[in-house]
């Protein structure tokens, strides 16, 4: 009975983001969350000044370098990753038990969920090559005797793209954050291994690309995200090219998602949102759950499982609600600045993501090299890791906790300001019959942003429970 | 069960990470264990033990977790290189609770099916204790928790719940009050969180308190999510000689920076349990205001060099602790050393316990626990580092020393420890009593 919740002071667990909160309340955060959300409505005062027009001109790519076609490169590392996917999840049936040193949840949560999402952001869409359906779908087709690359033999109705991927994406949510155990190599090798099946099947039916670009979340996920890399692959004239950017800038040229696409980009923030909001006090509190004495998840699976639900339905409600009265005022039209806007909510998608997980980064990265050192618990050292030990220090060391808060909030504050920035470039493809009307247009948004810049800050330094 | 994907049992998966030992079970297929495999001298049975090790790893437990697999993956070496137990080799097998008490149930059952684990061992948070025992009592397999509940000798439990290497919360608080009201003062004030953690501290220090002529003139009890304290501090009564605080969660630092700007430099005497800071530095900005303040410690944190405890330096050795209870790998990563240390002299009791048993597989389980509850002592040793304990079978629960630590320049120097006997209370249940 004693120690009870002593911890949540220091919780590092996988997915228990508590630790550092002691320290975070010592902080002035108030100072913090006043100057990042006036920060952003500053960025919005200021832009309103500034042609939607040259903020297009002034993204427009740079420079662009020739890259080599190599098919057969793409090839073997899409080869090479589907045997790795094969391992790991050979790895989560006979690995060791222990979750935090099998390389299965360590791979899914910490490197995938976490780190693959955030670089694509970096280096680009590379799931395109590094998805573990490419290989064995293209072998099965040349199997059959059909193109390695071409359509299913059934149609895929353009109407249902976005709409399986939103399905999808909420189970895989309510297994990260609901499930007794997501963790578990067990179970993570048996929901791993069934995704992976379904999406196989999409695929070899529907065709690889249409089936994927339609139905599978990560691969809509982290093409999106990808337009906020500063470096692309483009193709030219049956040519290739390294294309180099503004980071956000090719957000600008993309063409508007179809509406449950957009509701689906929407569904990821609203996730990684209420995963910083299940384990607040106020959340706890609202449930009746004594914070300091979380009775664990068991407990909550209905709460959450509607709270998830409703922090999309919340979020997509409050965007919806911003975007309709912006069109009110400008006399614009609602669907395509519905599906046109929500690409300007990608740089919080992806600050929300960085700022919410780096801690589990930085803490599970570190189990992830002790798994890789012994991915099969048999006492190997393939990386001479032996006696490394995981530390969490800089999760009880107070100035370590501040550096961490302080680039929290900067990651938090860049994301939205780039947000309203892409958001005024892309009023520019919008039609309205004055600039006046375009500008009364962009206040609802803007301030959406801008309070989202505040929960999002709040979120980073309200008392957690868990 | 909710785990029937393909998973077969096989020898190979039953295999936990950096126990080269394991190999040796494997059949010494690793060279560098081949050397070890001599030591154990019974090779028609040097099929390992098999210690199922309910882990807190994810969820809220998951710091104390971290220290708890570090100590136990060092207290099986230790026993791995003397011979391993029975002369078979020891092998952990770790499960994650997710410190869920549903999760901490499915978990003993897999090891009792799925993984054919000797016994269950390690748990520290009550409420999955709580949750998981009465499975392990109806799968009959031994679940030797290391939690310092109350709820094992409290008769809430079953017989196949022990609790012989560590002490629990009701002995603990019932042990300071002889020194508390004979050193620091008779008039106290209590400051806790408003829940059962809370309440228990109120009522056993209240009753100790009382025992020695004592009184508790002031209960503030603090609602759970509370984070600013000031406008309690004016409930204090003037005449308070002894501060006796509990805060725990994410708000005690605050609780302890404010606590400081109020009292300024005129204060009463201050007490605490290291519960509330247990893995963070003492002298971290904030916390100036627990300079000069004591605090209940089970094992003290900083290594006292008074010979006070003969084995401490061996048992930091080999966690990988320094002198300031910090790891060899981070001298800023403070473990709970407070806690940690239940891990490792469990499994020496268990250890002694199946030898005790001539344990040779789960049909001796019975007698395992029939072994163990025969034990009444369990002298200070490598095997019991933090001190000597006496161990009443009836109610499965150990009981020991405690410490009394000061903090004097962020570190804390034991100043008083109790006898065993100060921290004794009737028994409440008689498990021996219960059908193995």
């Amino acid at each position: 009975m004693c120690l009870i919740l002593a911890v949540v002071l220091y919780g590092t667990a996988a997915w228990a983001h508590t630790a550092e909160r002691g320290f975070i309340l010592l902080l002035p955060t108030e100072y913090y969350l006043l100057g990042g959300t006036l920060s952003v409505a500053v960025s919005f005062a200021i832009l309103i000044a500034v042609a939607p027009e040259r903020i297009v001109e002034g993204a427009a790519p740079r420079l662009t370098l020739p890259w080599p076609r190599a098919a057969w490169l793409d090839d073997g590392i899409a080869a090479l990753s589907f045997m790795m996917f094969a391992f790991l999840i050979y790895c989560g049936v006979e690995g060791t038990r222990d979750p935090l040193t099998n390389p299965l949840p360590q791979a899914v949560w910490t490197i995938g969920w976490v780190g693959v999402t955030v670089l694509h952001a970096v280096l680009g869409n590379f799931w395109t090559v590094l998805n573990p359906w490419r290989f064995p779908v293209r072998l099965l087709r040349r199997a059959a005797g059909l193109t390695a690359v071409g359509d299913g033999p059934v149609g895929l109705p353009a109407w249902i793209t976005g709409w399986p991927a939103i399905a999808f994406f909420l189970a895989i949510a309510w297994f990260e954050l609901v499930d007794l155990a997501p963790d578990d190599p067990d179970r993570l090798a048996v929901a791993v291994a069934g995704y992976w099946l379904i999406h196989l099947l999409g695929a070899l039916i529907f065709g690889e690309a249409r089936w994927l670009n339609a139905a599978e979340p990560l691969t809509i996920l982290f093409r999106y995200l990808a337009l906020i890399a500063p470096v692309a692959v483009e193709r030219r004239d049956g040519n290739r090219r390294l294309s180099f950017a503004w980071p956000g800038a090719r957000i600008l040229q993309a063409e508007a998602p179809p509406a449950a696409v957009a509701l689906f980009l929407l569904l990821t923030l609203a996730t990684v949102s209420f995963d910083g909001l299940n384990m607040t006090f106020w959340w706890l509190g609202l449930n009746g759950i004594n914070p300091l004495e979380f009775p664990g998840r068991s407990a909550v699976t209905g709460v959450n499982s509607v709270g998830l639900a409703a922090a999309w339905i919340a979020l997509a409600a409050l965007y919806g609600a911003a975007v309709w009265l912006g069109q009110k005022l400008g006399r614009g039209e609602f669907l395509t600045a519905f599906r046109l806007f929500v690409l300007s909510i990608l740089p919080i998608s992806l600050a929300y993501h960085l700022s919410h997980y780096l801690t589990v980064l930085m803490v599970n990265g570190q189990w992830a090299l002790v798994a890789a050192n012994d991915p099969l618990g048999r006492g190997a050292n393939l990386l001479g890791l032996a006696s490394f030990r995981v530390t969490t220090s800089f999760l009880n060391v107070a100035e370590d906790v501040e550096r961490l808060w302080q680039f929290q909030v900067a990651v938090i504050v860049l994301g939205h300001i780039l947000a309203v920035v892409l958001a005024h470039g892309l009023s520019g493809r919008l039609t309205y019959r004055t600039q006046r009307f375009q500008t009364l247009a962009q206040f609802p948004m803007a301030l959406l942003m801008i309070l989202y810049t505040l929960f999002g800050l709040w979120l980073l330094s309200s008392p957690t429970g868990g | 069960m909710t785990d029937q994907g393909p998973k077969s049992t096989t020898q190979k998966k039953q295999f936990s990470r950096r126990d080269t030992l394991k190999t040796v079970a494997a059949g010494g297929l690793a060279a560098a264990a081949l050397p070890l495999a001599g030591r154990f001298n019974q090779a028609h049975s040097a099929e390992p033990i098999r210690i199922g090790f309910q882990a807190h790893r994810t969820g809220i437990g998951a710091a104390y977790g971290r220290w708890y697999e570090r100590t136990t993956m060092a207290a099986a070496q230790l026993i791995n290189d003397g011979g391993g137990i029975n002369g078979r080799p020891v092998e952990i097998v770790t499960e994650d609770d997710g410190t869920d008490p549903k999760r901490g149930a499915e978990v003993v059952e897999k090891f009792a099916i799925q993984h054919k684990t000797d016994i269950v061992f390690g748990t520290l948070f009550s409420h999955v204790v709580i949750g998981s025992a009465p499975r392990a009592g109806e799968l009959k397999i031994p679940y030797f928790v290391v939690s310092e509940g109350h709820h094992v000798a409290s008769g809430k439990l079953n017989r196949y719940v022990l609790q012989p290497g560590i002490t629990d919360v009701k002995s603990q608080v019932s042990s300071m009050a002889p020194w508390v009201s004979g050193n620091l003062g008779k008039k106290v004030t209590m400051i806790f969180p408003d829940f059962a953690f809370g309440h228990d501290h109120r009522d056993y220090f209240s009753a100790a308190m009382a025992a020695q002529g004592g009184e508790v003139i002031e209960k503030i009890a603090i609602p759970p999510t509370e984070t600013n304290f000031f406008k309690y501090f004016p409930r204090i009564p003037k005449e308070t000689e002894v501060l006796y605080h509990v805060m725990v969660g994410p708000g005690v630092l605050t609780f302890v920076k404010e606590m400081g700007q109020f009292f300024g430099g005129d204060r009463p005497e201050i007490f605490g349990f290291i519960d509330s800071l247990e893995a963070v530095d003492l002298a971290s900005p904030g916390l100036e205001a627990l300079e000069g303040t004591y605090f209940w410690e089970a094992f003290p944190r900083y290594a006292q060099n008074d010979g006070s405890n003969p084995h401490d330096a061996f048992y930091r050795e080999k966690v990988g602790v320094d002198a300031n209870g910090a790891s060899l790998n981070d001298p800023k990563d403070i473990s709970t050393y407070s806690h940690m240390f239940g891990c490792w002299e469990t499994l020496h009791i268990i250890k002694q316990g199946m030898e005790a048993a001539g344990y040779q597989g789960p049909d001796d389980r019975a007698k395992l626990i029939e072994a163990v509850e025969s034990f009444t002592e369990f002298p200070e040793s490598q095997a019991h580092p933090q001190g000597m304990k006496t161990f009443n079978g009836k109610t499965h629960q150990a009981f020991g020393i405690q410490n009394i630590s000061k903090v004097n320049e962020g570190k804390l120097g034991v100043v008083h420890r109790t006898s065993i006997e100060d921290s004794l209370y009737e028994p409440e249940v008689d498990y021996t009593q219960m059908p193995l």
